[in-house]
This record gives C-alpha cells, sequence and structure tokens, in this order.
C-alpha cells in the first residue's frame, strides 16, 4: 500500500490514525519478514521495538476505531512482544556473565559459567520455538486483519472519550504526549529513591512509551525532536542497565550455589548498580522531565497557532 | 506495432521501413534505441551505416527528454492523487456537518464506508503511477469529475457518487 502522502500537523486526526497505523504495521511485518529469514539477533530486537511501537500507535489512536477492534489486535501483538522478549532477555544474561566471568577473573567467576550454560540451553530451545512461533502468532492472516482495521477507523461514529475525529492532529497529538509525560512525572518522586526498585522500572516503562509515543508524532515536534528524542533514551537506557542488574542479582540468588552477600559477584553487581543510580539522579539535576515538557509544549502551541 | 513505429520515427532517418525492421527486433522504444552501439545499428536491414551515428545520438536526445517528461507527468500525477485524498477528506468533513442526525443510519454508514474505500483505492493508483502513467492518468482525472459536486448532493447520492469513484479505480488497479 502507498502511503506517501504527506502528513503535518492539520490533517484530521482520522486520516492521520489510519495512515501512521498502516505504517508502524507494514513496518512490523517487514521485519518480521526479515527476522524469519535470519533470525539474527539484531533483526529479533528491531521486530521486538517494532511490536512494541505499534502497540503504543494502537494505544494512542485507539479512540480513532470502533470499540474492540484494536483491543483484538493489541492482544495479538502482546503476544509476539513476549514471545520475542523471553530471547531477548536471555541475550542478554549471556553477555553480561560472560562479561562479568572476565571480569572477576576464573577464580571468582567460576560458580557464573553453569548459569550462563544454562542461558546458552535455553536459547537454544527459544529460537527453535521462535520461527513456529512467529508464523503462528504474527501470521500472514494477523496481517491482513491489521490492514482491514487500521483502514477503517470509525469517521462519523462518535469516538470513544468524545474526541473530535476531524481535529487536526497537532491538537490532538499536544495532548496525547501530555498524558505520558504525566505519568512520568507521578513516578519520579518515589523513582528517586535508591531502594524503590518497582518504581525504577515502572518509570523506565513510562519513558519508553513516551518515547514511542514521540517518535510516532515526530514530524510535529520540529528541531528539537531530535535532542529530546536523544535525551528520553540515554534514561531509558540508564533505568534499563539498573533493571537489567536487578534481574542478574536475581538470578544469583536463585541459583543452586547461592553466594553469601559479600562475595565478588553480588559486589560487582552492587557497585555498579549504585554507579548507575548516582548517573540517573545526576541526569534527573541536569534535564528534568518538566523542561522536557516544556519544550513540547511550545512546539505544539507554535504548530497549534499555525493550524488555526 | 503501430505506436512503437510512431515513436521511433521521430528519429531523424527513420522512416516506416526502418522503424517496422528495429521494432520486429525487439528495439520498440527510443530508449533500446538510444542504448544500442553502431555495429548492432547497422545489422538492420537498410540501414545507412554513414548515419548511423546521428540516428544513435538523436535517438538518445529524444530518450532523454521523454524521460524528463514523463517523470514531470508522475510528479504532477502524485501532486493529482495526493489533493484528491484531501477532497475526500474535506467531503467526509462536510458530510459529518451537513447530516449531523442522519449520519448514524444506513446510508451514513455506507457514505463512511466508500470514503476510506475510496482513500484506499487511491493510495492504490498512487502505487501505480510509476510503471502505468496513461492509466493512472486517466483515472484520476475520472475520479476528479466524479468527485465534483458531491459535497452538495444528499447523503445517499454521496455514497453512490463515492461507489463509482471507487470502482474506476478499482478497475484501473485490476487491468
Amino acid at each position: 500500500m502507498s502511503n506517501n502522502m504527506q502528513l503535518d500537523g492539520s490533517t484530521p486526526l482520522w486520516f492521520a490514525a489510519r495512515t501512521l497505523l498502516s505504517r508502524r504495521g507494514e513496518d512490523f511485518f517487514r521485519l518480521r519478514d526479515r527476522t524469519l529469514k535470519t533470525s539474527d539477533v539484531e533483526d529479533i530486537h528491531d521486530l521486538r521495538v517494532a511490536s512494541r511501537r505499534l502497540r503504543e500507535g494502537m494505544d494512542l489512536f485507539s479512540p480513532c476505531y470502533p470499540a474492540g477492534n484494536i483491543a483484538r489486535l493489541v492482544r495479538q501483538f502482546k503476544r509476539v512482544t513476549r514471545l520475542l522478549g523471553d530471547i531477548r532477555n536471555t541475550d542478554e544474561a549471556i553477555i553480561f556473565f560472560s562479561a562479568l566471568v572476565e571480569e572477576l577473573g576464573p577464580d571468582h567467576g567460576s560458580g557464573l559459567e553453569g548459569i550462563i550454560d544454562g542461558f546458552l540451553m535455553k536459547r537454544k530451545r527459544e529460537l527453535k520455538g521462535l520461527r513456529s512461533g512467529l508464523r503462528e502468532i504474527a501470521s500472514d492472516p494477523l496481517h491482513d486483519l491489521c490492514r482491514r482495521i487500521f483502514n477503517a477507523p470509525s469517521l462519523f461514529t462518535p469516538a470513544a472519550g468524545g474526541i473530535d475525529l476531524f481535529m487536526p492532529l497537532s491538537c490532538f497529538a499536544g495532548d496525547a504526549l501530555e498524558t505520558r509525560l504525566a505519568v512520568i512525572l507521578k513516578l519520579l518522586p518515589e523513582a528517586r529513591q535508591a531502594a524503590e526498585i518497582e518504581a525504577q522500572h515502572l518509570l523506565r516503562i513510562a519513558i519508553k512509551h513516551y518515547r514511542y509515543r514521540m517518535e510516532i508524532l515526530s514530524f510535529l515536534i520540529g528541531p528539537c525532536y531530535e535532542e529530546i528524542h536523544g535525551i528520553l533514551k540515554s534514561y531509558q537506557d540508564l533505568l534499563g542497565k539498573m533493571h537489567d542488574l536487578d534481574v542478574f542479582a536475581g538470578i544469583i540468588r536463585g541459583t543452586a550455589f547461592a553466594p553469601p552477600t559479600d562475595d565478588p559477584v553480588s559486589r560487582a553487581i552492587t557497585t555498579r548498580r549504585d554507579g548507575l543510580f548516582a548517573d540517573f539522579t545526576a541526569m534527573l539535576e541536569k534535564i528534568p522531565f518538566e523542561k522536557i515538557g516544556e519544550g513540547i509544549r511550545s512546539t505544539f502551541e507554535t504548530e497549534q497557532a499555525r493550524s488555526n | 506495432m503501430k505506436q512503437e513505429m510512431k515513436e521511433l520515427k521521430k528519429i531523424r532517418g527513420i522512416g516506416e521501413v526502418l522503424s517496422r525492421r528495429l521494432v520486429e527486433a525487439g528495439f520498440d522504444t527510443l530508449a533500446k534505441v538510444a542504448a544500442l552501439d553502431e555495429e548492432t545499428l547497422q545489422k538492420i536491414p537498410g540501414m545507412n551505416p554513414r548515419i548511423t551515428g546521428s540516428i544513435l545520438a538523436h535517438a538518445g536526445e529524444l530518450a532523454a527528454e521523454a524521460e524528463r517528461e514523463r517523470a514531470a507527468m508522475v510528479k504532477d500525477l502524485q501532486q493529482q492523487a495526493s489533493s484528491l485524498k484531501v477532497q475526500v477528506q474535506e467531503l467526509a468533513r462536510a458530510v459529518r456537518d451537513r447530516f449531523g442526525g442522519e449520519i448514524g443510519g444506513k446510508d451514513g454508514r455506507k457514505a463512511e464506508k466508500e470514503v476510506l474505500k475510496v482513500i484506499t483505492s487511491l493510495e492504490g493508483v498512487e502505487g501505480i503511477i510509476e510503471t502505468r502513467v496513461n492509466t493512472a492518468g486517466k483515472v484520476l482525472a475520472k475520479t476528479g469529475k466524479r468527485l465534483e459536486g458531491l459535497a452538495d448532493t444528499g447523503l445517499r447520492g454521496v455514497g453512490k457518487g463515492l461507489k463509482k469513484a471507487r470502482k474506476s479505480l478499482q478497475r484501473a488497479l485490476v487491468k
């Protein structure tokens, strides 16, 4: 399908929803074909990110569609993300523990080799199930269903939440980004506490949603987009590394050899996490989210003034 | 064949006979002739070896000009398709504003379905502009005519008019 029409802030919401979701959908299925062909780690990762972006797009534009249609697709794509997430997590664990063995040397890291072997076996099993799983879940009939649903927003039926589907995209987009930012701002006070691991994890997810939403609407944001996007990515990477360390610390605690808390492996993980947390709080001081919100807000105010 | 011969006769030094022989040899476009070397061209029966150089040069000029014209036409048609899509969006808005109460009924649902289908079909035609310039040009012009005045008709008329426009677009895609 050709979707080469240029969208801008004045494009009616229903038309923008249809075009942007179709693009995201086509992108996902293009990457699915590539992953089925190569089974490459990076392709798997790209496909997983594409599935997340598509889900964020569906969440963003769901008020433009008849109730139930988008929910049905979201359920399917959640299964795809989960399938791809398992193998990605395993890859991350292999990379992390292998690097730790090298860092600590054979004497300290010997217990880790068993863990790495376990993950390598797990990866083999997961990779085997990936191709058939993808063919079954992200199937061609799902591709057709996506096309049918994305192409059919409810034009004349009142939308959920009383949204005017003919409003300019820029009016809708500004509010949509504010909604995601509000979640981040709400989580921040708790996430600033070093011990609040769960809040930090939730913050990471909230930033990810905000970032994906921003990517979908990037063409409206203008020259400050690249900089803001880069900042969000840095936050996400930092919090992602912290979360990975929490997961890996849990794996160490749960293993049969259960090392004492002051063993070199646990110490290395704790030191690394403390350092990352210090970077995170320093970043919050330097580039607060309120400032990011202000930048985006002023862009949309200008855009809306232009549309009116 | 006649169409191809007519095209080749634009080259200075190529008449009825030589154009037929060129087409029969598989060199049926200006670009194909322009891409030949003198030796191959001289193998065409009746070709004067003294003018093959100038034939190739002129064929090259004509082919380049035709390519420029084609590119301009493609661009023009792409713009035409884009503005038709905007026209359909505006029609949808006008329908929503004019038939507020009626729009939830059967005719409203039909009109909605047709608005979306026409847009999808226009996107389909956008996809063939590069390869089938003439077909795309004809059907886009026809669609423009069919959409004219629809904003002033009744709700049922809008649905019917859009359906006609969509059918022509789809026929062009099938051919």
